[in-house]
């Protein structure tokens, strides 16, 4: 089952003055339950937009969201208590502590003091639960925002930029805890703009760009699919390229060797075509592209996506 | 809707703004009562020379009529007359503080209880959009008209209360001045109730003067664009529309919550007693529900970005 499904969403902002804002224009996205999706995409780009709709803030100008199957704009009181969130910023009251904070958001939903205290604990924040928050660094707050979030013991969490403002030693503990938290069966959406943290901590991403779904899929696929290369070392590099221009594969000359794709081609079928010609392979190597690579693709300014 | 009653009676309770202000209140109350003990004079002496001055204004008003024999219509002796209106009444010229002018300080104290009740509904939903803390709110309960309402109530409730108490805690630093070093004859249960009444009244008109204010800044999303409209209309708006078209004077806000406070309508209107002080409330009341409604359409309907 799809926990999130988002279909031909269009949010359109219409300022007092000027011309409306096209902040999110026809995505389509489903997510399925369990472990840790990405959701990438430049500033701009529409994922906190998306995310406002999912979570019913925000109307959209057409297409529905949906969250666990019910309609972000009439049935979400039914299943919100099964969705924790954080959307840009987490926002509290700087003069309260933040276990008041938190106590506020619990009481809206019954949630007792242990759980404030377990969510406390679980994100590093024991000890200072009950200073203010105005003296929280950037970095605690983005904590007490995942505490927050994690009150509900949800099944859904939806974090946008969870590891902003953090020190790489906090990057690295969110980075574990939304992995724990994935595995643990639950629905992990989080958007961000550091791709290496999407890398390492996603088992799947979807990349957004001037608000629309550009890419989507395991992060390996859309990796290899979008910008992965095929590079093959032969004795008559110009040859071979003929072969393989005409054979249907486009090859360009890097360093010396073949580089094929993307799309990647299967490497077999490279190698029959070559050497039935009598060009023999004498490397064959995958290169992996990097996600910066493949974002910056994709999200180039471009006529077209 | 009694968990997010509870939640925000509680964050009213918490709010810094609120403690100093009570801090404040109890300190003013304090000293009021310290300046009253010390001006008040208790004793025989002091009461028969009240009674020597009031004595004098009448044979001063007496005297000032060539013919004693015709008195002013409506009386039956120039005495009668000149002890009624030519005189102040007795009790104020008596140096020692009586308990039965309470009824009067609380019509007196309801006026800033009332401005200040505006100005706190106005900054508690104010600062929730400053802090953007409506946001994480609403990802917990997305019945929107339900927390709006909530809000307001919790606005309206805390302020009423906060008001009664602190004319509570001015009754007894009063009651003790007056036992102490003043007088509390005259203190009956038709005082007490009286008494009572008057306090209720103010109380109730700055919660209700809370609803306005917190209805205004949610539309505005902003405190001090609220206060700023709430005082330009009061201030402003309504005299100019009681000097200009006195026929709109029934249906002016401030007119009612007036009439409602004293008691006595027939004192507020230049119509006279065209309404009482129960119908006077309802308009108030009615005045309040709009906002609200309207408010919380507007909340609705909105983005909340």
């Amino acid at each position: 089952m799809d926990v999130i499904e988002v279909e031909g969403l269009v949010k359109r902002y219409r300022p007092l003055r000027g011309k409306p804002t096209m902040a999110v224009a026809g995505l389509d996205l489903s997510v399925s339950a369990g472990g840790v999706f990405g959701f990438l995409g430049p500033n701009g780009a529409g994922k906190t937009t998306t995310i406002r709709c999912l979570l019913g803030l925000v109307r959209p100008s057409e297409g529905r969201c949906r969250l666990l199957g019910a309609d972000s704009q009439g049935s979400l009181g039914g299943v919100i208590g099964r969705v924790g969130s954080i959307v840009e910023a987490p926002a509290f009251f700087p003069g309260m502590s933040g276990r008041k904070n938190l106590a506020l958001l619990a009481g809206l939903d019954g949630i007792g003091r242990t759980a404030i205290d377990a969510a406390l604990e679980r994100v590093g924040l024991g000890d200072r639960g009950h200073h203010r928050v105005k003296t929280y660094s950037l970095g605690m707050k983005q904590r007490l925002g995942i505490a927050a979030a994690l009150l509900k013991d949800p099944e859904v969490l939806i974090l946008d930029e969870p590891a902003n403002g953090l020190d790489p030693a906090g990057i690295k503990e969110v980075r574990e805890l939304l992995r724990s938290l994935g595995s643990e069966g639950r629905t992990v959406f989080v958007s961000s703009h550091i791709l290496s943290e999407v890398r390492q901590m996603c088992d799947r991403v979807a990349i957004l760009a001037r608000g629309r779904c550009v890419a989507a899929g395991p992060v390996d696929d859309v990796l290899n699919r979008e910008a992965g290369r095929l590079l093959v070392g032969v004795a008559d590099v110009e040859a071979a390229r003929d072969v393989l221009s005409r054979k249907g594969f486009e090859a360009t000359l890097v360093d010396g060797r073949l580089s094929i794709g993307p799309p990647v081609p299967d490497p077999a079928s490279v190698t029959k075509a070559l050497a039935d010609e009598g060009h023999y392979v004498a490397e064959l190597r995958r290169e992996e592209a990097d996600l910066e690579t493949v974002f910056l693709e994709l999200t180039a300014d471009k006529d077209e996506v | 809707m009694t968990r997010i009653l509870a939640v925000e009676l509680r964050r009213f309770a918490w709010r810094r703004s609120f403690r100093y202000f009570g801090l404040i209140a109890i300190a003013g109350i304090l000293f009021a009562a310290t300046m009253v003990f010390f001006n008040s004079q208790r004793g025989a002496a002091a009461s028969q020379q009240a009674v020597v001055t009031h004595q004098g204004y009448i044979d001063d008003c007496v005297r000032g009529f060539p013919r004693r024999e015709q008195p002013p219509e409506g009386y039956s002796s120039v005495e009668e007359f000149c002890t009624e209106v030519g005189a102040p009444p007795l009790e104020s010229l008596d140096p020692s503080f009586r308990i039965t002018s309470l009824t009067d300080i609380f019509q007196g104290t309801s006026v800033p209880l009332i401005i200040l009740g505006l100005a706190f509904g106005a900054s508690f939903i104010g600062a929730e959009w400053h802090h953007g803390t409506i946001t994480p709110q609403l990802t917990w309960d997305p019945r929107r008209v339900m927390v709006y309402v909530g809000k307001a109530l919790a606005a309206m409730i805390a302020v009423i209360l906060a008001a009664l108490a602190i004319q509570a805690i001015l009754g007894i630093a009063l009651w003790v001045v007056a036992m102490t070093r003043g007088s509390t004859e005259g203190a009956d249960l038709a005082w007490f109730r009286e008494t009572l009444g008057s306090a209720s009244r103010g109380a109730l008109i700055a919660g209700l003067a809370a609803a306005l204010g917190f209805a205004i800044a949610s539309v505005a999303r902003n405190t001090a664009t609220a206060l700023v409209i709430g005082f330009v209309y009061f201030g402003v708006a309504e005299s100019l529309m009681r000097g200009l078209r006195p026929g709109w004077q029934p249906w002016l806000v401030g007119d009612n919550a007036a009439a409602f406070v004293t008691g006595d309508p027939g004192q507020v209107f230049m119509a006279g007693d065209i309404r009482t002080a129960a119908t006077a409330l309802a308009v108030v009341i009615a005045y309040a529900v709009v906002a609200v409604g309207l408010g919380a359409a507007w909340f609705r309907s909105r983005d909340v970005t």
